[in-house]
């Protein structure tokens, strides 16, 4: 695979070229999302259950955040009567501040991570190094990215870029004692042993959060690797990061979020450990003595004061979407230069990041509407695309409030302009027809490049006749006959 | 600043909500599947989903099952078994050929836990046909890492409590009125698909999973 160079020094277009004519990246992704839509496809048998399920995952979301200040005070409290401490955090920085300033108390010099995403979202790795805290990436595929310095491109599955030999090389560079082998049990067993010395040895454990139930305060992690079990279990100390939205009102919300969450993701009933934690330790049971939660913001509370923005708080990070995006599939995930890629990263991110340094992201969609009609949760991706590529068009209103960060970024006066005039020309015949007329007489000055058209099309050179000439010719021809 | 985080976001939320009024559980739509499993069904289903993740499944009985451990382990050439001594698993196993390490002052005792202890066994305190999972309340005679960092994990399971659905556990045994520090779902032996898509098991957790089905 050719060297990546780092996203964040490439426009958009750029990402797109050099993944698009990158054949082997594009063959893996297409091969990784059929085997994913098949694993779901074959999970969800029944589609009437199936609908009727996401009803009620729907319900559950939309209830949650239709009282989302309520249910995080009754939270907070919850957990604080359990003995877990909360932090809440406005920004990334923020955050990171906040386990910085934990890990210090502590005289922390390493952090072993089971996966975050909000963790990638805040970039606390690179804090954490600036300040001297070696952070250990314990999921297998965060791990083999962190060897290769790379970013996730899945969100359920980050190193899903990465070839079998890739990671062989990577291994046998990285780790003692480990030659090159494409044998992928071997490869698992290096890894575990190595991270293996790590979990012993750590001073804290951070991990993410897929529920928080406001209920019993209870934080519930999803994994199949176990990983973010040793987080929790071994070190003294338990950093759990989290956003806000990922919130929902009852323990009995929790079962079918659930088999939501990994039918949609991997196709499986149930992943092979659901940890639920409420506590920190008490007595000999084990654990760690501190568990803290960090609950983040970072631009989430301004798609929720839209009510139908607020709907893409409703996800629960499953990336069926981006496994059945056509888009997302040709593309891979880094094209989209965001932590969270896909069409869940096309609405998302341009709250996170503003619509300035994301403006092309919720064109990068041919809107087929494939991510709806899977998302468990029920989001209307597509209309919340539309949505998102008005506010980056549309000029505000006398006395209007922006919805978003960096609204109108992507306003040109050339296109409004364009669309001015082409409005005028499609609703006056008169002059719509001194239009085709001047076109057909001038079709000889076409040009025969048309940058962007031409690259991949022939030159559209207007036809001799225009419609309209060709029905009056027609007409005039057949005259006096009967209709 | 954590003070003034938590105000703000709390405030932008309470503003973002404006006067629109919260939703009810009643106005809930849709559902989830039920199950009408006879005990029969549900101890089959459990055995079909589990054994289907590599859970490992013998079906004993009250009196046969300590001998069941001692084949199963010296079939793996195990002869140590972290055990505790406080519970039935550990009582009933005292005089059979394995050595009992127990799980007392478990804590001061992370480097054997971590590098020489080769297989443990617990209770579970119930388990869910749908999903084929154990369900785990760790405590102090079953630490939690006892499910977790040896290579091969025990569970004595008894056939009556297989419920159908999480839903259905949550419900009987109450726990919506107060959580454990720790509850556990297991559902199989761990596992990865993150080097190239191909399943591998024993990532970080245990490499084996057997249950032993008391009925």
């Amino acid at each position: 695979m050719p060297e990546q160079i780092p996203m964040q020094n490439l426009s958009f277009n750029q990402r797109v070229d050099r993944d698009l004519n990158n054949p082997a990246l594009r063959t893996h992704f297409r091969e990784a999302m059929d085997f994913l839509m098949d694993k779901r496809s074959h999970s969800f048998t029944d589609d009437e259950k199936l609908q009727s399920l996401r009803e009620l995952g729907s319900s559950i979301r939309k209830r949650a955040l239709s009282k989302l200040p309520d249910l995080l005070e009754q939270l907070e409290n919850k957990l604080r009567d359990n003995g877990i401490r909360v932090h809440w955090a406005e920004s990334s920085k923020e955050a990171n501040q906040i386990v910085l300033d934990i890990a210090q108390h502590h005289g922390a010099k390493t952090m072993i991570k089971g996966k975050s995403m909000v963790s990638e979202e805040t970039e606390l790795n690179e804090c954490l190094e600036q300040e001297g805290i070696h952070p250990v990436e314990a999921d297998m595929g965060e791990y083999i990215l962190q060897l290769a310095k790379e970013k996730p491109s899945h969100i359920v599955m980050p190193a899903i870029h990465k070839s079998k030999e890739d990671i062989a090389k990577l291994f046998e560079q990285n780790l003692d004692d480990c030659e090159y082998t494409e044998d992928v049990d071997t490869l698992i067993q290096a890894a575990r042993k190595e991270l293996r010395k790590q979990f012993h040895s750590a001073d804290i454990g951070l991990t993410g959060v897929n529920f928080m139930v406001a209920e019993t305060g209870s934080l519930v992690l999803v994994e199949n690797e176990g990983n973010g079990r040793l987080a929790t279990t071994v070190p003294k100390v338990h950093i759990a990061m989290t956003g806000i939205e990922k919130v929902t009102e009852y323990l009995d919300d929790l079962p079918p979020l659930l088999t939501l969450l990994t039918n949609s993701a991997t196709g499986q009933a149930i992943t092979t450990y659901v940890n639920i934690i409420s506590s920190p330790r008490k007595g000999g049971e084990g654990g760690p003595e501190e568990v803290h939660l960090v609950l983040l913001d970072n631009g989430r509370t301004i798609p929720f004061a839209d009510e139908e923005m607020r709907q893409t708080l409703q996800c629960i990070r499953c990336a069926a979407c981006m496994n059945h995006c056509p888009v997302y599939t040709r593309l891979g995930g880094h094209a989209y230069g965001a932590t969270y890629p896909g069409p869940i990263g096309s609405i998302l991110s341009p709250h996170l990041l503003g619509l300035e340094a994301t403006k092309d992201l919720p064109s990068a969609s041919s809107l087929c509407g494939a991510c709806s009609e899977v998302c468990p949760v029920k989001i209307p991706i597509t209309d919340l695309l539309r949505r998102l590529r008005h506010e980056g068009v549309r000029k505000l209103k006398k006395d209007e409030e922006p919805v978003i960060r960096g609204h109108g970024a992507k306003y040109t006066h050339t296109e409004k302009l364009a669309w001015g005039s082409w409005s005028k020309l499609y609703s006056s015949p008169a002059l719509y027809r001194t239009f085709a007329f001047s076109a057909s007489m001038m079709r000889g000055l076409t040009p025969s490049k048309m940058k962007g058209w031409t690259d991949y099309r022939t030159t559209p050179k207007p036809a001799e006749k225009s419609m309209h000439a060709l029905i009056k010719q027609h007409r005039k021809a057949r005259k006096g006959e009967p209709l | 600043m954590s003070l003034s985080a938590r105000a703000n976001i709390l405030s932008r939320l309470r503003a973002g909500l404006g006067k629109s009024s919260p939703l009810t559980k009643g106005s809930d739509q849709g559902s989830v599947a039920h199950y009408n499993w006879s005990e029969s069904e549900k101890i089959e289903h459990f055995i079909e989903v589990i054994s289907g993740v590599k859970g490992e499944v013998h079906r004993v009985s009250e009196s046969n099952w300590p001998e069941a451990v001692q084949t199963l382990l010296s079939d793996r050439g195990i002869d140590r078994l972290l055990v505790s001594e406080e519970k039935q698993t550990g009582k009933r196993l005292i005089g059979s050929t394995l050595e009992l390490i127990p799980t007392t002052g478990f804590d001061e005792r992370k480097d054997e836990l971590f590098f020489s202890i080769p297989a443990s066994l617990t209770t579970a305190q119930s388990a869910i046909a749908e999903t084929g999972s154990l369900v785990l309340w760790p405590d102090e005679q079953e630490p939690r890492s006892m499910s977790l960092v040896p290579p091969v994990h025990l569970v004595l399971l008894r056939a009556q409590d297989i419920h159908g659905t999480l839903a259905d556990v949550i419900r009987a045994e109450g726990w919506a009125r107060g959580m454990p520090t720790n509850a556990l779902l297991i559902s199989g032996p761990s596992k990865t698909a993150d080097i190239a898509r191909i399943l591998a098991y024993g990532a970080h957790g245990p490499k084996e999973l057997i249950i032993l089905l008391v009925s």
